[in-house]
């Protein structure tokens, strides 16, 4: 594991990193917030880029190999209801980014996110459910269409010229 | 330990203890006491504002709070700007979360008792030119989202994360997308963990 200007941990609940994460934090610094017997869980190889705050109440999985761009945000909570008292907690739904899953910078998962293997979401966009595997999610909400096949030499992948 | 170290200490403290709706110790709360009567000198401000974390003010025009507002503290640092000629009027009892933007280049109105997330944008100036934004009371708006010039958010209503908001949002709806359409909150309710 390898960390670039400051990794802000917080909270009591259980936080597993797998080998040679990077944490990105120069610009801005790197938030994970593990509340009570919550687990937030990284997978090896994994990259994640400054500004990004992960906040979790009951799960968050990462799987191996992801790049987590800068500035996004992966929470399993809302912290406060839609409708009528809002200082009341929702329930959580747990977050899972399996293996492979490229976020665009400020990107924003919210409960409920299931991200499929070696989906690429573009920077920016909102994600709120289950995205099949090898998948490119895009806009506020996602809208989602297959990605294409990684051997067919697009040059236009949209993820390629971002700055992770 | 530093003072940037204990700050810093305070800050996650702070952080915590207001995510889980309990009540910071009386020193924190003397200390963001303190530093908001430090940045936001000079403005017409309410009593008891308090600014648990780092804030950027430019009050170069007419800044207003209300009673009970309150800035968290964060991983980025929230900014508001007031600049000459302009006006920002911020409701008794709102919250900001961190690494907001609030800029007032004309006016932008903000209720009593709303919820600003974090990494929020409200920005009543682009290059096509300005117009006042206006945000009535309990409003949430929630983390990432836009607000855009001549926006006006109806009282009560939900911006969701990462909208950007435009036009005009009715009372007690739900705004997402970009641009962002309205949905009513009746219609949402119960759906509350999505």
């Amino acid at each position: 594991m390898s960390v670039r200007g400051r990794l802000w941990i917080h909270g009591p609940g259980r936080l597993e990193i797998g080998d040679r994460v990077v944490f990105d934090a120069a610009t801005a610094p790197i938030e994970l917030h593990v509340g009570p017997g919550a687990v937030i869980s990284i997978g090896d190889d994994v990259y994640i880029g400054g500004g990004t705050s992960i906040e979790a109440q009951e799960a968050i999985t990462i799987g191996v190999r992801c790049i987590i761009g800068r500035f996004s945000k992966i929470i399993d909570n809302h912290f406060h209801s839609v409708a009528g008292n809002r200082s009341e907690r929702p329930r959580s739904v747990a977050v899972v980014i399996e293996d492979d899953v490229k976020l665009g910078p400020r990107s924003i998962l919210l409960p409920g996110a299931h991200v499929g293997r070696g989906t690429r979401v573009v920077s920016g966009s909102v994600i709120t459910r289950r995205v099949p595997p090898h998948s490119l999610a895009s806009g506020v909400p996602a809208v989602l269409r297959p990605l294409p096949e990684p051997d067919s030499g697009d040059p236009s992948e949209p993820l390629d010229r971002s700055d992770k | 330990m530093s003072l940037f170290g204990r700050l810093n200490r305070d800050a996650r403290f702070v952080f915590d203890r207001v995510r889980s709706n309990r009540r910071p110790p009386l020193r924190l709360q003397a200390m963001a006491r303190l530093r908001a009567l430090a940045l936001f000198r000079g403005c017409r401000s309410g009593e008891a504002v308090y600014a648990y974390g780092p804030v950027h003010v430019v009050a170069e025009g007419e800044v207003t709070l209300g009673a009970r507002v309150f800035f968290l503290g964060g991983m980025i640092p929230t900014e508001i700007k007031c600049f000459a000629g302009g006006e920002l009027s911020i409701g008794a009892q709102s919250g900001f979360n961190y690494g907001g933007s609030i800029e007032a280049h004309r006016q932008v109105k903000i209720g009593s008792r709303c919820m600003i997330g974090s990494m929020v944008t409200i920005c009543d100036h682009t290059a096509d030119g300005q117009a006042p934004i206006v945000i009535g009371d309990d409003v949430w708006i929630a983390h990432g989202a836009t607000i855009q010039p001549g926006a006006i958010v109806g009282n009560g209503s939900v911006v969701s994360a990462g909208s950007v908001v435009s036009g005009e949002v009715p009372p007690f709806s739900l705004a997402l997308g970009n641009p962002a359409r309205a949905l009513k909150l009746d219609l949402v309710r119960g759906r509350n963990s999505r």
